[in-house]
């Protein structure tokens, strides 16, 4: 079979991960990984998956009633890959936090509005690190200079509500790495801020990603965001991985239609007068999926009889350069160019 | 420009809260800091729309723009200004003149699904503005299915109810409505902020395509500057509660004048990412201050990278830098010999 594979040397990963709840067919056979030090993008629209393939890999996915299937490896210090489906729930708690840092898109609703950001910060740092309280509160102010955050010894004693949103944000970050975790998993961290208070978002990972190599996974509607952020780049739609690329290869030869059309259809800076081109319809529903091309309804480029009842596999179209989709070929989109 | 639809003159929006420091005793003894502090929402915000023509309002969170578009309509009370459509101040407006202006204005807002009754079927919310106005009488239906068929809805979507539709037909439903009773100006609050990107697409393409059949003006309120640079012909960039620059939008996006603008422009990441990590970047430090206490003189000097000592002394009077572009700010002429980054 042709697909990608979970590198030996992965951080970590998710092998061949479905995810059904119901008659809902929610991730279909997803395959990804990042390395120590890499940035991978997560891309798609809502619906798309791309929250769901890291709640459902770390167990924060109730079971039942979903159904998971397939592996999600974490790279373990003596070179081995451990398989967290497979984990207790103490063994996964001994992991997230610890080994797995969160930021969500809220910080408003991820955070206790009821405790201060110090209780917050120490709660990991004692149970993971069995710190004591006096050593965990000295911690939790360096995490909150290493932030960013203006004079982190009175904040450190705020609650959530009496910081600004951009502030919040930097707390779950400082939360988040507190233990040094291997993988940080932004899913749409900078979606709910401001865009200058994105830039010094981003900019904050990134250098911290620099000093101390943790491995991010970035999920993001905004192939804007990602571009600028990520090594590589994976483009969810319907469940399943339709094309994935380093990032420079994603942006210069985009292949799959989906891909093409989220290029064209996003307003870029200096693009005016033409009208945009769309996508017509919208995400297909995960309760009936097409049983070809999960973009069947919505591609310009569809062949109608194999890619109606057909689906595609995952193909290397060049050096790590997957696609799942039988228009991608030159030919093809020549003849409909 | 075109011919003058709208004028909003020195508007002001200031929302009395109570102040959290004042204790009881303050109330009795009335000393000690005042029990009503104001929120700076809008000052001395001045701007015209033209017939057929879209302003962009642009601003990040608490920049005001929202506050604008519901001040217009009078959603919310305006302390001081006016705003004349055609002649007429709809600050004064009363009774059957205020609703006679409001028929010449409407509004769709960022979520279509906040804004839709979730237990009546959508034909009937769009039915809702033709019936307060009593327009279309006996014929109200057959005006549903064409206001339908304008925003490119099937008509056998009469009866369907708000959960039933997709995010971008219920947008499509909520523009349906506003046009029902054939307004001069629609103000766009967000109204594409919560789409997908290739619904929003969808979206900004059917709004282009009504402006230009019906001759709509728009203003639009939004955060992402790429979408306002898409979508209008002139641009006002705000900035907790004051207009920073205005121009063409050409003018704007090629030459941003304004440290703030120059700043928000350069925060947008780029579309190249090999362009992206080497490209030079204003980054801003820090928040936008509180609006109950703004700071003086220039309300962005705080987290201006060119701000100066006299930036803090008088608020910056708006500097002409063009035919249609003016900024408020003091530097603006020294700034203009460096180039944007």
């Amino acid at each position: 079979m042709t697909t990608t594979n979970v590198s030996t040397t992965a951080a970590f990963g998710v092998d061949d991960l479905s995810v059904r709840i119901g008659s809902a067919q929610i991730l279909n056979g997803v395959t990804w990984s990042v390395e120590r030090g890499e940035t991978l993008g997560i891309v798609g629209e809502s619906g798309s998956g791309k929250s769901m393939t890291v709640l459902s890999a770390t167990g924060l996915v109730p079971r039942p009633p979903a159904v998971v299937t397939g592996r999600a490896l974490l790279g373990q210090p003596d070179g081995s890959q451990s398989d967290l489906l497979t984990m207790t729930a103490a063994q996964l708690r001994a992991v997230r936090g610890r080994r797995l840092g969160y930021v969500f898109q809220d910080p408003s609703t991820s955070l206790n509005p009821l405790l201060t950001v110090e209780r917050q910060l120490t709660e990991g740092l004692e149970y993971h690190l069995k710190m004591r309280p006096a050593e965990a509160s000295k911690r939790a102010v360096e995490l909150l200079e290493m932030v960013g955050i203006p004079d982190p010894a009175r904040r450190v004693k705020n609650y959530p509500h009496e910081l600004s949103g951009g502030m919040r944000q930097r707390v779950m970050i400082a939360i988040a790495l507190s233990c040094d975790p291997e993988v940080l998993i932004a899913d749409e961290p900078t979606t709910a801020l401001d865009v200058t208070i994105q830039a010094q978002i981003v900019d904050i990972v990134r250098s911290l990603q620099q000093r101390l190599g943790t491995a991010v996974i970035w999920i993001s509607h905004d192939l804007g965001v990602v571009g600028g952020l990520a090594d590589r780049i994976v483009v969810l739609y319907g469940g399943q991985v339709v094309e994935q690329a380093d990032v420079e290869t994603l942006f210069e030869q985009r292949s799959h239609p989906y891909t093409q059309g989220l290029f064209a259809a996003r307003p870029t800076l200096g693009r005016t007068g033409n009208e945009l081109v769309t996508i017509s319809g919208s995400p297909p529903d995960p309760r009936e999926l097409p049983p070809g091309c999960v973009f069947y309804d919505r591609c310009e480029l569809r062949l109608d009889d194999r890619c109606r009842t057909e689906r595609p596999p995952l193909v290397e179209l060049g050096p790590e350069h997957w696609v799942r989709s039988f228009c991608a070929t030159p030919e093809r989109q020549e003849a409909t160019a | 420009m075109s011919e003058e639809l709208l004028r909003v003159e020195g508007l002001q929006v200031r929302f009395p809260v109570r102040n959290a420091n004042a204790s009881v005793r303050d109330l009795i003894q009335r000393k000690g800091p005042a029990l009503t502090q104001w929120v700076h929402a809008v000052e001395d915000v001045t701007f015209t729309v033209g017939r057929g023509e879209t302003l962009g309002l642009v601003g990040e969170s608490g920049s005001g723009k929202s506050t604008v578009g519901n001040a217009i309509m009078r959603l919310v009370p305006a302390s001081a200004g006016s705003v004349i459509l055609d002649g007429e101040n709809l600050l004064d407006a009363k009774g059957e003149q205020l609703r006679k202006l409001r028929r010449r204005v409407a509004m769709v807002f960022q979520d279509p699904l906040a804004s839709l009754d979730p237990r009546r079927p959508i034909d009937e919310s769009i039915a809702d503005p033709l019936q307060i106005h009593g327009l279309h009488k006996g014929r109200r239906s057959q005006r549903v299915a064409e206001l339908l068929t304008m925003v490119g809805l099937p008509k056998r979507f009469m009866g369907r109810y708000p959960h039933e539709l997709s995010g971008g037909q219920r947008q499509r439903v909520c523009i349906a409505r506003a046009l029902a009773c054939e307004p001069d100006l629609i103000i766009l609050d967000e109204a594409t902020a919560s789409l997908d990107v290739s619904v929003q697409a969808q979206v900004m393409n059917l709004l282009k395509r009504l402006q230009r059949e019906l001759g709509l003006s728009f203003i639009f309120i939004a955060h992402d500057l790429a979408v306002v640079e898409y979508m209008s012909d002139r641009v006002m960039v705000l900035y907790l509660g004051r207009a920073m620059e205005v121009a063409g939008r050409s003018e704007l996006y090629a030459h941003p004048a304004h440290p703030y603008t120059r700043a928000l422009m350069s925060a947008i990441p780029a579309e190249d990412p090999i362009a992206e990590r080497t490209r030079r970047r204003i980054v801003l430090t820090g928040d936008v201050p509180s609006p109950l206490n703004p700071p003086s003189g220039c309300v962005f000097r705080t987290r201006c990278p060119d701000a100066i000592d006299a930036c803090a002394e008088a608020i910056p009077p708006m500097e002409v830098l063009g035919e249609d572009h003016t900024a408020a700010c003091i530097r603006v002429h020294d700034l203009a010999a460096t180039p944007p980054r």
